[in-house]
This record gives C-alpha cells, sequence and structure tokens, in this order.
C-alpha cells in the first residue's frame, strides 16, 4: 500500500512580532482620537459629555471602525445619526465621524485638494525605513566592536596571569600584609 | 510609481514574517490613523462659528471629504492647513517607522533592507 503524501497540516505559529505591531497601533489610533475629537464629546441627542468617541459609538461600532477601515457600517449609523439633532448640538464630532466614514482610506479627496503629496509619500517612508535600519545595523557593529574590545582586555588580563603567576601571586600576599601593616 | 502605501507595508510586513492576518489590521489601522489625523487637522481648522452652517451643508451632501475639504480651505488659511496636515501626517508616519524598525527581528534585518533600498531608487 503507497504511504499518503499528504502533508499534515501547519499550525500557526505565534506571531509576536505582529502583534506587537498592531498593539502599538491600536495605542497610536487611540491616541490620535484623542487630538482629533478631543477628550470629551457629547453624547447625541443629550447634553451628556463622555471621555471617549468609542464610548459615543458604543464599542461594537468603534471595533468595525478599526477592523474595517471606515466601510458601510458607520455610515449607516450615521444616517440615522444625521437626521436627528447631532449637528447642531457637536457638529465638529459629527463633521468627524462622517469625513471618516466617507473617506474609506487615506484621503485621497482631500490629499488633492490641499497638495499633500500621498505617493511620494511612500518613496519617502523607504527612505527612512532604509536609513533608521542602517542607523540600527550601525549600532549593532559598533555593539559588537565595543565587546570584543572588552573580551581582549579581560583576555590581556589573564594573559599576563599566565605568563607570570609566581610574580602576580606574590604581588597580592605583598598588597594583602601591607593592609594587616596598616590596620596594626 | 503605481504601488500603493498598503502594498508596500504588506510587503515589508510579509518580509518582517508577520501574519497576513495581523498585516491587515496592521494596516487598517495605520490608514485610519492618517485619516483621523486628517480629520483632526481640518475640522480644527474650520472656525467654531462657522461649524454649524457647515454641519448643514454635510446633511444635504453626499460627498462629505469633498464637502469638509473645499470649505476649510476657504474658512481656514489653506496654506496653514497644508502646513499642519503634512506636520502631523509626518508625526504619525515617523512614530509608526520607529516602532516597526524597533521591531523588526534581526534576522530579517539584511532581506528587508534590500527591499526598501530598491523600492527607495525607484523612480
Amino acid at each position: 500500500m503507497p504511504e499518503s503524501t499528504a502533508k499534515p497540516e501547519a499550525t500557526p505559529q505565534k506571531d509576536s512580532v505582529g502583534e506587537r505591531v498592531l498593539n502599538f497601533c491600536h495605542n497610536q489610533y487611540n491616541r490620535t482620537v484623542d487630538f482629533a475629537f478631543g477628550k470629551q464629546v457629547y453624547v447625541p441627542f443629550t447634553d451628556r459629555k463622555v471621555s471617549r468617541p468609542e464610548l459615543w459609538l458604543g464599542l461594537p461600532v468603534a471595533s468595525a471602525f478599526i477592523t474595517s477601515a471606515i466601510t458601510e457600517i458607520p455610515i449607516v449609523m450615521l444616517g440615522v445619526a444625521s437626521k436627528g439633532q447631532l449637528f447642531s448640538q457637536n457638529p465638529e464630532v459629527a463633521i468627524g465621524l462622517g469625513l471618516l466614514a466617507a473617506a474609506g482610506g487615506a484621503g485621497v479627496g482631500v490629499a488633492t485638494a490641499t497638495g499633500i503629496e500621498v505617493l511620494s509619500g511612500i518613496r519617502t517612508m523607504s527612505e527612512k525605513v532604509t536609513a533608521k535600519l542602517h542607523q540600527t545595523g550601525e549600532k549593532g557593529i559598533e555593539n559588537v566592536r565595543a565587546g570584543a574590545k572588552s573580551i581582549s582586555r579581560g583576555a590581556k588580563i589573564v594573559g599576563e596571569f599566565l605568563a607570570n603567576p609566581a610574580a602576580k601571586i606574590n604581588e597580592a600576599i605583598k598588597r594583602h600584609n601591607n593592609r594587616i601593616d596598616q590596620n596594626k | 510609481m503605481t504601488q500603493s502605501i498598503k502594498d508596500f507595508l504588506k510587503t515589508l510586513l510579509d518580509k518582517m514574517g508577520v501574519n497576513p492576518q495581523n498585516q491587515e489590521e496592521i494596516i487598517k489601522t495605520f490608514t485610519a490613523t492618517l485619516t483621523v489625523t486628517m480629520l483632526g487637522v481640518l475640522t480644527k481648522s474650520v472656525p467654531v462659528e462657522k461649524q454649524k452652517e457647515l454641519g448643514e451643508k454635510l446633511v444635504n451632501s453626499e460627498n462629505w471629504t469633498e464637502v469638509l475639504t473645499k470649505e476649510a480651505l476657504q474658512l481656514g488659511e489653506a496654506k496653514e492647513i497644508v502646513k499642519k496636515l503634512n506636520e502631523q501626517l509626518k508625526i504619525k508616519i515617523d512614530e509608526f517607522l520607529d516602532n516597526l524598525v524597533s521591531e523588526c527581528p534581526e534576522e530579517k534585518k539584511t532581506e528587508i533592507l534590500a527591499f526598501v533600498e530598491s523600492f527607495s531608487k525607484q523612480s
């Protein structure tokens, strides 16, 4: 009977690098929301303020906000909200969220109208990555060099001792005796 | 240049060994961060006394991006807005890159360096 050629299914590996980068991105996003909307916003149709827009939207929508990168869900929510008193109560928040919902990406329309060069930004970004990687690479080499220097210094001390152990031991005994004499 | 920021980051993260699901989440979250940054600058550029009026215009519009951009540029100082946008976007990109480079595994650095260097040289 021929052996099965089917390979065992690969088990998903833990992606600690990806998790750490993602965690950073979520923190950066939250800090940016603070910057864009302020620390406090109004709850729609009331005079109450809450500390985060996520609470205003409700957690499921907030996470959809991040994971779907501004798709239909916020638009539907805003479509309902915009018919009420939201704009008159807090137009700044409404404008912000509405634009976010409508942008559907990194704001190419905004970039065109304001003169931001999105495409050249990619090149700048890759140049920056190169520069930073070179920088960290050089630091690594410096550390290796410093380590090698320290090892050779250690080797020199050991070598001196091995070359003339009797003299070194005599020196040590002499130093010890001197200390005893001084303490008398 | 036809490659998008998304394509560039996707390849970079792929080479760093980040799994596809996390790649997608990272790119989406970072894109959302850039968008929110733009929103913050634009909304803060519209004078408070004009915001109610602008809100009413937006109710009747389907393309909010266009409306807000146009209004912000008319109501605020266009050059100042662009300057602030570029400053804020640069801060966010720098923060992200610092993190990406510090998380880059040692054994992958040579390969990643070769990739980004070849990309930098493209015209």
